[in-house]
């Protein structure tokens, strides 16, 4: 079939159309005057970045939601992979009603994420835990684990059993046939895992700004903020503030992007 | 090591901070629990400040009733009544704009498809915040690029997307189906990637033009898949609520049932807790229910034991 300039020419217009809110903060943050306009003056200047680096509260969210992300992935890793196993491994009472429960979870638990907010609130508070970073972590993977236990089920259910039988003959135990035998053949799919995890944790508003104050704040509560008094931020500063925010997470993306290409196609 | 214990720790942690507060929230909504009574102090408070704080009344059905009828039923039918148009606009929006681009991007005609995909996508894998920051300009009053296209269209006044609730409304469905399309659209493109080329070209050369390829083969290829998706996008509608909370929630409060619920709570000066756990627990039952009817109705989880 031939090309056909038609075609192309809606699609390249369609792709610029879409791509154009991205385009137009990137021109912004790189701009000299605090707004941009289509067929203005454009100056490119690195100054608003320079403006963000000079911030402490930008250092201070940057390593807050490094720690909270980070301990999420951990967390996340440390429960998700023994119950996968035992998932994909063993045959048990309630095991495929379990399974399909945290598949529907994944899909809702947005909503009753919010919906159960008022009651986390409260239990958060009674046990002492707000504006603590660690246990924020530690609610990010409680309510990542559904999907994760099914992520990683979905790969050990792609690798065959034979290492494990011929370990099993030697009388190891399930810890041993998880850490030494099933453990080193995951790795794509853990690093899968920890990268979805990162970017969940990395990414959350709501909870971090209910519970983190002062010093603990993360990094999207700094976006968060300055979003709130847009008028007394300059615009420029603002989109370059949002784009180092979102580096992370992005350059995260495009490493899964390659794993994903690799034949670790169950993400989705 | 048997498997429960290998599954307990993961579901428990699950169970305490994901489940158990959607229970509680339910107990919570039976009493007046607010900013004087709720929530209980931590264990080590000192005995005087728990004294001063007892713990919130039984009320029975009091909130049920006051937002079914009473003085918050206006604001809560109108949160009910504006999720749903919300559902019934964006979803036909976000599919219809991912098929249109998952078909182009399936397109042999089109060259330099593997660019565009790439840029296509771009809207996934952003953080929702900077998607938000980057549509609060698009939007911009002054600046914004839709304004300065009605100015030089002849309105002298273009709307402010955030002040006003119609339009900061109207704005929230265009985000919702750019945050949505390269969903569908990946959707569309993997439907379509593993049918062979043949099945187009025999088509035409039997002269079947390009309406009849396309409504007797290349739909019916894509039209499970896309079922699948669009009732996973309404989920997703039906939850709506982050890109509001970072628009102009004041604004938009009363027009998304989670948001209606989350400014009762926390939103406001109010702090009706109590109140708040009652809309809140109404819309769980709204989102469980509806995802239980999807399931029936597309047999979602069909295949899903096979493995």
């Amino acid at each position: 079939m031939r090309a056909s300039l038609l075609q192309t020419s809606v699609a390249v217009l369609t792709t610029f159309l879409l791509f154009y809110p991205v385009l137009q903060i990137v021109l912004l943050s790189l701009n000299k005057l605090p707004y941009f306009r289509i067929g203005g003056d454009f100056m490119p200047t690195p100054e608003s970045f320079q403006w963000v680096l000079q911030q402490p509260e930008f250092w201070r969210g940057l390593v807050n939601s490094l720690i909270a992300a980070g301990a999420t992935v951990v967390i996340v890793i440390a429960l998700a992979l023994p119950g996968a196993y035992a998932f994909s491994r063993y045959r048990f009472k309630g095991r495929d009603s379990l399974l399909s429960f945290y598949v529907v979870f994944t899909q809702v638990s947005g909503g009753l994420g919010i919906a159960g907010l008022i009651a986390l609130f409260a239990i958060v508070s009674a046990l002492g835990l707000r504006n603590n970073l660690l246990a924020l972590a530690l609610i990010y993977a409680a309510g990542a684990i559904p999907y994760h236990t099914w992520l990683l089920k979905t790969y050990i259910d792609t690798i065959p059993r034979s290492a494990e039988e011929a370990a099993l003959i030697d009388g190891a135990g399930a810890a041993t046939l998880l850490l030494r035998v099933v453990l080193p053949l995951m790795a794509p799919a853990l690093a899968v895992s920890a990268i979805l995890s990162f970017i969940g944790a990395w990414g959350e508003l709501i909870l971090a700004n209910l519970f983190l104050s002062g010093e603990n704040r993360t990094l999207i509560l700094w976006i968060y903020s300055l979003m709130s008094n847009v008028y007394s931020v300059q615009w420029n500063r603002f989109a370059a503030a949002a784009l180092l925010y979102a580096i992370p997470p992005v350059v995260l993306y495009i490493i899964l992007q390659r794993f994903l290409r690799k034949g670790l196609a169950f993400v989705y | 090591m048997r498997p429960p214990l290998l599954i307990l720790p993961g579901l428990l942690l699950f169970l305490f901070f994901n489940l158990w507060p959607i229970v509680y929230s339910i107990y919570i909504s039976f009493t007046n629990a607010n900013i004087r009574n709720f929530p209980q102090l931590p264990p080590w408070a000192p005995e005087e400040l728990k004294h001063a704080r007892p713990p919130p009344d039984f009320v029975g059905l009091a909130n049920y009733a006051s937002i079914f009828t009473g003085p918050a039923s206006a604001g809560f039918w109108n949160a009910v009544f504006w999720t749903l148009v919300f559902v019934a606009m964006s979803v036909p929006a976000k599919v219809a704009l991912g098929t249109f681009v998952g078909l182009l991007m399936s397109s042999e005609k089109v060259l330099g498809k593997s660019v565009m995909k790439a840029l296509l996508i771009v809207p996934w894998a952003l953080p929702l915040i900077l998607s938000v920051v980057a549509w609060r300009y698009v939007f911009d009053p002054t600046y914004g690029v839709v304004n300065q296209m009605l100015y030089s269209l002849g309105v002298s006044k273009p709307p402010d997307w955030f002040v006003n609730k119609d339009y900061a409304y109207a704005a929230m469905v265009v985000i919702e189906a750019w945050l949505a399309y390269p969903f569908i659209m990946t959707v569309v493109i993997g439907a379509l990637a593993n049918v062979p080329r043949t099945a187009f070209e025999a088509a035409q050369i039997d002269g079947a033009g390009r309406w009849a390829v396309f409504t007797q083969i290349t739909l019916p290829l894509i039209k499970r898949p896309l079922i699948y998706a669009s009732v996973m996008t309404a989920a997703a509608s039906l939850q709506f609520f982050l890109v509001a909370f970072l628009w102009n929630f004041i604004q938009l409060y009363d027009r998304f049932m989670l948001a209606y619920g989350y400014y009762w709570a926390f939103g406001s000066p109010f702090r009706e807790y109590g109140l708040a756990a009652a809309v809140l627990s109404i819309s769980a039952l709204v989102i469980s229910a509806f995802m239980i009817l999807a399931i029936r109705l597309t047999g979602l989880m069909r295949g899903m034991y096979e493995s």
